[in-house]
């Protein structure tokens, strides 16, 4: 993700213009005319976050198109370049998605009036049609300015080269993954503003435990947002985000677990005597955790299908195996090794040991 | 943002006993199941052409490539979802270059025909991201082969993708090898260099060029003089 204010140029972010709200349109499976979004069902509109649109799942759905507005104020565009025009400028979204290894160019329009304000539209109907089934993953699209032609930066100084990214916003995310793996399988991650919310305090992230779950992370810590949106792979923001993951993924994880065999427990004490008729009666989220992450329930952790899953934590009910053993014993260890956290924890270590940290 | 994913693949506890079905259940979530309904039989009924046995020879590389690369184009075809499922992939080594995957990335069988290196059949043929589909035994070939018809319709350059693995793995991991002009033209420019430093260092510096640049953008010709700028830059630093 890119951020903040080109070190190399002079233009900048571009803002959603929120006077103009942006359309979108669904195309369902086997329709043949678009609903706009304004007028999905409350179901649907669990879709559209803030920066991200998420159709996992959403088999029903066969294309999307949208409209994008954004403006800028040019002035520090038109102090640096002077003034630019369609001949030396274009605006468009730059679209990637691993999974398909595609990363491709659709060309919007853009206006600069007499105030000097920037006005960019892009309108997916007329030049990227999404149809979901040709992508995986993530789609990211990024508004993005570029310079057509190479400019020299009177303030800087510096010549840009045709394609230099000039000004951004931030992308937005297309999410599509039919079989996530992991917490993001079972967890939506959303940012808000703690201080908003009574009973909030000292926490950095909160676990709704309904049928789809989120967890939530404190907008207002901007420190933390910036490391655990950081995409780096290696280095010192790496680690950190890592271990924080690993904290988030340890609790979040033994909680959801922990109220998964509750419920077990209590529709097996409720009469279900068969493993599979358990799994039936489970609320989705209960069920998701324990065909991810319920082997580390079962005495020896070698169980993979939720069914052999069930059958085990059934045999521990009925048959008087310690309880205590088997959970708080093993759960403990299983949570580490599957996190990392040994690794996490000596990464942390050589951090402080590798800096100029003090003792103070 | 992404967070945690499993380590399935560390819970394969026996790896040598494995059957292709549990494998890519445990590591897809899919039984064979879910490929039913795509019509495999395109590409079954053809035998690829495996008769030189498993190597590393690279002419013998580029030509499976290519025929990997033809056959699934009849399949995607129909279903044009087919190769971005990397269920699909593990299905393809498994079942179909089983041996080629055991000699090329297993390091062969024992006499006794147990695999010598078994936990490395999971590695090379699981996961999704940019690196895991660059170590997937069959995948790096289809992308070898497709990078080379997106770039002038042809297969002519897949031998040049294939000859050298760290050329390879450094264009194809990056998001700046998704675009097959520019892959072509790191290929190019990285091949003649002896030195694995320096063709690294190269990659590295095209990649951090390209970060503020929209590369989507550019013409052929500007990729290419871009690579070559920078190229040339590396060699004559390294020269001084």
């Amino acid at each position: 993700m890119i951020k903040g204010t080109p070190a190399y140029t002079h233009f900048g972010t571009l803002t959603p213009n929120q006077n103009k709200s942006s359309k979108r349109y669904l195309k369902f499976r086997g329709k043949a005319d678009w609903v706009e979004a304004a007028a999905l069902d409350k179901a649907d509109e669990k879709i559209w976050g803030e920066d991200k649109w998420d159709f996992s799942g959403r088999t029903d759905i066969t294309d999307i198109k949208f409209e994008l507005e954004y403006k800028v104020d040019a002035k520090n565009m038109t102090s640096a370049y002077g003034e630019l025009n369609s001949d030396f400028i274009e605006f468009g979204v730059r679209v990637w998605n691993k999974a398909t290894r595609t990363r491709k160019w659709f060309k919007g329009a853009f206006t600069i009036n007499t105030t000097g304000k920037l006005e960019a539209r892009f309108d997916s109907a007329a030049a990227l049609p999404i149809a979901l089934a040709q992508f995986s993953g993530e789609i990211e699209i990024q508004p993005l300015i570029v310079s057509k032609t190479p400019l020299r930066d009177s303030v800087s100084g510096l010549r840009t080269q045709p394609g230099t990214i000039l000004g951004w916003s931030d992308p937005i995310v297309i999410e599509l993954q039919k079989n996530r793996k992991g917490l993001s399988a079972l967890f939506e991650i959303r940012w808000k503003a703690f201080s908003e919310e009574a009973g909030l305090d000292g926490a950095f992230f909160e676990i709704d435990w309904s049928e789809r779950p989120i967890i939530y992370l404190n907008d207002a810590n901007q420190a933390l947002k910036q490391v655990l949106m950081s995409e780096a792979s290696r280095g010192k923001v790496a680690r950190v985000r890592d271990a924080i993951n690993r904290l988030i993924a340890h609790q979040a994880v033994t909680t959801g677990l922990m109220a998964a065999f509750y419920q077990f427990k209590e529709i097996h004490s409720n009469g279900a005597l068969e493993a599979s008729d358990i799994i039936e009666n489970l609320s989705s989220q209960n069920e998701s955790i324990l065909r991810e992450w319920g082997w580390m329930l079962t005495q020896h952790g070698d169980a993979t299908r939720v069914d052999d899953i069930a059958q085990e934590l059934l045999e521990i009910l009925e048959n008087g195996v310690d309880l205590g053993a088997v959970i708080v014993d093993e759960l403990s260890i299983r949570v580490q090794r599957e996190f990392g956290t040994e690794k996490s924890i000596d990464d942390l270590i050589s951090e402080v040991s590798d800096g100029d940290a003090t003792d103070d | 943002m992404q967070l945690m994913t499993s380590k399935t693949v560390k819970r394969i506890k026996n790896p040598s006993e494995w059957t292709t079905e549990r494998v890519q259940y445990v590591l897809n979530s899919k039984s064979f199941d879910d490929y039913e309904n795509y019509p495999v039989e395109l590409i079954i009924e053809d035998d690829l052409p495996l008769e030189l046995g498993a190597n590393r020879n690279l002419v013998f590389e580029a030509r499976l490539a290519k025929a990997i690369h033809e056959k699934v184009a009849r399949l995607r075809a129909i279903a044009p979802e087919i190769v971005k499922d990397n269920g699909f992939w593990m299905w393809f080594g498994l079942e179909l270059c089983r041996e080629q995957m055991v000699e090329r990335w297993c390091n062969g069988r024992d006499i006794n025909g147990a695999l010598r290196k078994p936990e490395r059949a999971s590695y090379f043929l699981s996961g999704d991201s940019l690196q895991a589909q660059q170590r997937c035994g069959v995948r790096r070939l289809w992308i070898a082969a497709d990078i080379s018809q997106r770039y002038d319709n042809t297969y002519d350059h897949v031998e040049g993708l294939l000859e050298k693995t760290d050329v390879f793995a450094g264009i194809v991991e990056r998001m700046t090898g998704m675009d097959a002009e520019m892959a072509v033209a790191l290929m190019q420019q990285l091949n003649p260099i002896k030195s694995e430093v320096i063709r690294r260092m190269i990659a590295k510096k095209v990649s951090v060029v390209l970060s503020t640049v929209a590369l989507e953008v550019m013409t052929t010709n500007q990729k290419h003089e871009l690579v070559k700028l920078v190229a040339d830059e590396v060699l004559q630093a390294q020269a001084a």
